[in-house]
């Protein structure tokens, strides 16, 4: 069931990647942040599919980088003319 | 199937429903005020849901560590919601107006 849960999610990081590609500049970086926690709940899926809790850090690791990535990309675009 | 069983199960179904509710409104939408609003729920409810499900049936030693996820990602999705509207505000008013 768990597996089952992280592959329905797999349809969601294509849907930001879609949105990201189409949209303008402030609705790709709202895209990438939405993909974060999907990443995240497929990790931590996957984690306990595979009965190793030790994975679940790197769902740690991707949510705590998915923030710090997307506060660049805010702050870049506030420094844009 | 157990009453935890159950209540797993229907955690699962809620986590990913809502996480790809939230992703096909993020194509439908085009306004990008729209899309933050889409982008916190994405980073609140369905985490939240998954987490509560590793806590009722995963192994012991993973349920502070999706704690600790859900936790960050409810404090880190309000302020990137907010300094996404703050930078998409600011440059719509500088925008001309259109006749």
């Amino acid at each position: 069931m768990w597996f089952a849960a992280a592959g329905a999610l797999v349809p969601g990081v294509v849907l930001c990647v879609i949105s990201c590609a189409r949209s303008e500049r402030e609705g790709a970086v709202a895209a990438l942040q939405t993909a974060g926690p999907v990443v995240t709940c497929i990790l931590m899926a996957l984690a306990v599919g595979f009965d190793r809790s030790d994975y679940l850090s790197v769902g740690l690791v991707v949510s705590a980088l998915s923030f710090a990535g997307c506060m660049a990309f805010v702050r870049s675009l506030e420094l844009q003319p | 199937m157990t009453a935890l069983g159950t209540v797993e199960t229907v955690l699962l179904l809620i986590a990913v429903v809502s996480e790809l509710l939230c992703c096909l409104g993020l194509v439908a939408f085009d306004d990008v005020f729209d899309r933050l609003h889409l982008m916190s729920a994405a980073g609140t409810l369905g985490p939240a849901a998954l987490a509560l499900a590793v806590v009722i049936h995963g192994p012991s030693s993973a349920r502070p560590t999706a704690v600790v996820i859900v936790a960050l990602l409810w404090v880190s999705s309000p302020v990137v919601t907010h300094a996404i509207a703050s930078v998409a505000h600011e440059r719509s008013s500088k925008e001309p107006m259109r006749s």
